[in-house]
């Protein structure tokens, strides 16, 4: 069993740092002296108190469990004063590692480990070495459990409004469903002898679904029977059913679709690279990630680099086995290694968190919206027809591409149907589009009158559906999988305090996105994989890097020149740059699009500031100031939203009639192909 | 008379099936979370491993410009090859492990001395290298003991609480420090 082949290396908690630096209170390294002083300073008090603390702690609860455990060493101040070190490359050389074997530092190394083994622990094992720092004051687990329960929350709401959503849509599909059963039984009792009772159970099917117009019938003339309500609802089960479960599985089958594809092609979209074996952030990197890996205990997932002037890191995939994380160059030059791994923890603890499984899930339902909208479509649109036509070919991959790069393709094709409606033919059939009007003529100008007329009700009814589906996921869907979205980046900032056991990594790390990150180009498709997201500042961001960039450029070149000469060289760097920006405008134009927050109002990140506040509840230790943010709401802005409350009232009211009457007309509309569909049971039967 | 006999027989058989898919349920989870214990264990030892590997190349790297130094190189490499030897006994192998920890921290520190190492870009890299071998040897016994409390807690959460222990599973040790004398070392006064 476990326990007995639990061996006693021994970790040290908090001691190692504390008592080197009362054995040794100046750092090695004489030139960094200066800035450990500060540190120090600052260091002093709150090292005391968390001693004693410990102590007083230990004594009352011994066998209190454990928050935190072995890893202390970098929290609080001190891991600043360490991740200085770290910076320089220094740090195993003057500091242990964050748990040693071994305690001490160059003093205490004179006096071999050896020569003081380890004594064995023989009795029971011992109490949680509880470490009393920062990290207490509100455990990650707790946090964690905290923001694991809030996704349920919103799932189920999500899920309700997801499916409330699909309800009208799901209505236009059930005919269909139904013609396509009776269709394939009678084709079926060709060949094998079908029981009558088959044909029995549609029967009772049909009149289940007249019931809810006799229930209907009957409001009028007074009170409802309970029967005859039980009934009515037997019959909407049966309106309703075939459709929600088609939709399903259609989902489930887009979603293995997407999750065996892959992501190679996606991360080459972005232009990532491989790391830099030589370099020594990149190679930092990837042992950062490797380490984090382990504290999370997963495999260690794949680094691409991403040359440019922002500051961010994502993660994409499907799932732990095949995920890639991506991490700009800008981000190691400005990070130091701690703030490096609280970032890159909060990618590891998404992987481990299950957040790809649940982005595809997400991205997925909007999909399938996507598809059904455009099987729809294809009746009357021949726009629609091409794009189904085109995801044929992309998924039987009639051009021999990579399957990642065609799984892109095809979401994007689903992704981009969703807001849309086009009925091509009925304009032309109405004369609506004078171009086409030739289109009429002769025996095809014909049939297509007779096919858009015929199925009148059915794209009628689609178009309601859609308008009441589009409705819901701008005012309803699209929020909701944003929120839902939020408490996973919450989760996975608790869970990265879990793994590196250092809240002010990741706070400072996210601190310097505040001020550096913002979206990558070409990125915006997975903008909710990021740490950091987009956002409104994301262009104005960009600019001011690459002005930057640009004025280091013209210095540069110019080298100490001035006058005429300084002038054409501005002029050269502006002329580059342009044509720089014209050249990305074009490549990101492919895939610039948020699947998630597609239709979105509500950003699928929580606001830095929000972040920053639970980090600190953590115990990181963060600035007053970036917590106060550049948005804070005025009383203007109080004013403002007291004036448009009615307005958006109205128009929250208004949306609800729009999605109410939509879905009653459907209902009104879908009768007429029941009935035919009702018609053609009749006649084969 | 039957009636009331049979649905008491099917309660029955109901509870017991909720009973048993609970049970079920448990007892995969605290399976996995053993093994998930299990593994989290032996990666501890995959990264010891690991820094036995690097070690001869760190000798390696700064042997030639230490060249005064080595005495401090042949304690690296003996404490190297003692951990290596050490074996299955866990007390002679941790305390080999920690001597290695000391060797390579006082040839670190010896190394400061040198601006030839210092400055030096495979040094760094080394140093990287050994640096990110200590976190991965810390971080695997922090996942460690995370996967350890995480599968105590399961077994003594109720109603996990009730069966666990005869069907075999034990609560598992976390690391903890074991010699008084370091535990002791917070009370320090200033």
């Amino acid at each position: 069993m476990i326990d007995d082949d639990v061996p006693t290396p021994r970790p040290s908690t908090i001691d190692p740092r504390a008592r080197e630096r009362l054995a040794r209170p100046e750092p090695t390294a004489p030139g960094r002296e200066d800035e450990d002083e500060d540190e120090e300073r600052t260091a002093e008090p709150r090292l005391d108190e968390r001693l004693t603390s410990d102590v007083g702690r230990h004594a009352e609860a011994p066998e209190s469990p454990p928050p935190t455990t072995t890893r202390s060493a970098t929290e609080g101040p001190l891991g600043a004063r360490l991740a200085e070190r770290r910076r320089l490359g220094q740090r195993s050389a003057d500091h242990p590692a964050p748990v040693d074997e071994a305690p001490g530092g160059p003093t205490l190394a004179s006096a071999p480990a050896a020569a003081q083994p380890p004594a064995r622990r023989t009795a029971s094992p011992g109490p949680w070495q509880h470490v009393a720092g920062p990290a207490d004051r509100a455990s990650f687990f707790a946090e964690q459990a905290r923001h694991r329960r809030q996704t349920w929350r919103l799932t189920a709401v999500s899920t309700l409004a997801v499916v409330l959503a699909g309800l009208p849509l799901s209505l236009v599909v059930t005919p269909i469903i139904f013609l396509a059963i009776i269709l394939l039984t009678k084709l079926a009792s060709l060949v094998v002898p079908i029981p009558p009772a088959v044909p029995e159970l549609y029967r009772s099917v049909a009149w289940a679904i007249g019931a809810i117009f006799n229930a209907v019938e009957a409001s009028d003339r007074g009170p409802v029977p309970w029967s005859t309500v039980g009934a009515a609802l037997l019959g909407a089960a049966c309106l309703l059913l075939p459709g929600v479960l088609g939709m399903l599985g259609l989902w489930t089958l887009l979603r293995r679709l997407f999750s065996g594809a892959g992501v190679g092609g996606l991360v080459i979209g972005l232009g990532a690279r491989e790391p830099d074996p030589t370099d020594l952030e990149e190679r930092q990197l990837v042992n950062v990630v490797e380490e984090m890996a382990i504290a999370a205990g997963l495999p260690a997932p794949k680094v691409m680099l991403l040359d440019g002037q922002i500051a961010n890191a994502a993660v994409v995939g499907s799932g732990p086995d095949d995920a890639v994380v991506v991490v700009s160059r800008r981000l190691l030059d400005e990070m130091d290694r701690d703030e490096t791994q609280g970032v890159l923890a909060h990618q590891i603890a998404a992987i481990g968190n299950g957040d790809l499984g649940i982005a595809l899930s997400m991205v997925t339902v909007l999909r399938t919206f996507g598809l059904v909208n455009t099987l729809l479509d294809a009746l009357i649109s021949s726009s629609a027809r091409q794009t189904l036509w085109r995801l044929w070919a992309v998924v039987r991959d009639t051009e021999g591409r990579d399957a990642a790069l065609r799984a892109a393709e095809a979401a994007r094709l689903l992704g981009s149907r969703v807001s849309m409606m086009e009925m091509e033919d009925v304009d032309i059939v109405l004369g609506n589009d004078e171009s086409r009007h030739r289109e009429l003529r002769g025996v095809g100008g014909w049939l297509l009158k007779v096919r858009v007329w015929a199925l009148f009700p059915i794209w009628a009814a689609a178009g309601l559906a859609k308008t009441a589906l589009m409705v819901m996921v701008f005012a309803l869907i699209s929020p909701l999988l944003a929120w839902t979205w939020r408490t996973r980046r919450f989760l996975a900032d608790a869970t990265a305090v879990q793994l590196t056991r250092n809240p002010d990594g990741i706070a400072r790390g996210l601190q310097g996105l505040l001020a550096r990150g913002g979206g990558i180009r070409g990125g915006a498709w997975a903008d909710h994989l990021f740490v950091v997201g987009g956002g409104v500042t994301d262009r104005a961001r960009a600019r001011e890097a690459d002005v930057a960039e640009l004025q280091a450029e013209v210095e540069r070149e110019s080298g100490g020149t001035s006058g005429v000469d300084r002038m054409a060289v501005r002029l050269r760097a502006g002329d580059r740059y342009r044509q720089r920006l014209l050249a990305e405008d074009e490549a990101s134009r492919a895939i610039d699009e948020s699947e998630i927050g597609q239709l979105g109002w509500v950003s699928v990140h929580p606001s830095l500031q929000s972040r920053l506040k639970r980090l600190r509840a953590m115990g990181a230790h963060v600035d007053e100031a970036a917590l106060a943010g550049p948005r804070r709401w005025s009383a203007q802005d109080w004013v403002l939203i007291a004036a448009m409350s009615p307005l958006i009232a109205l128009i929250v009211f208004l949306l609800g009639i729009v999605v109410l009457l939509s879905t009653g007309l459907v209902l009104v509309f879908m009768m007429i192909p029941m009935g035919i569909v009702y018609l053609v049971f009749e006649v084969l039967f | 008379m039957l009636s009331v006999v049979l649905g008491l027989v099917g309660l029955v058989v109901v509870v017991l099936a909720v009973v048993a898919a609970v049970a079920i349920v448990i007892y995969n989870g605290l399976v996995g979370l053993r093994n998930r214990v299990q593994n989290a264990w032996s990666q501890i030892d995959v990264q010891l491993k690991r820094r036995h590997d690097l070690v001869p190349n760190l000798v390696d790297a700064v042997k030639g410009i230490m060249v005064h130094e080595r005495e401090v190189l042949d304690r690296v490499t003996q404490a190297r090859s003692s951990a290596i030897a050490a074996g299955d006994d866990v007390a002679a192998r941790a305390a080999a492990e920690n001597a290695l920890t000391g060797a390579m921290r006082s040839l670190f520190a010896v190394a400061e001395a040198y601006p030839a190492l210092r400055s030096n870009e495979n040094m760094l890299m080394l140093q990287e290298e050994l640096s990110s071998t200590e976190n991965r040897i810390a971080f695997a016994r922090q996942h460690y003991n995370d996967a350890v409390m995480g599968y105590n807690t399961a077994q003594q959460q109720f109603p996990a609480v009730l069966f666990a222990a005869s069907l075999g599973f034990r609560s598992a040790d976390p690391f903890a420090l074991d010699d008084p004398a370091e535990r002791a070392v917070p009370t320090v006064s200033f």
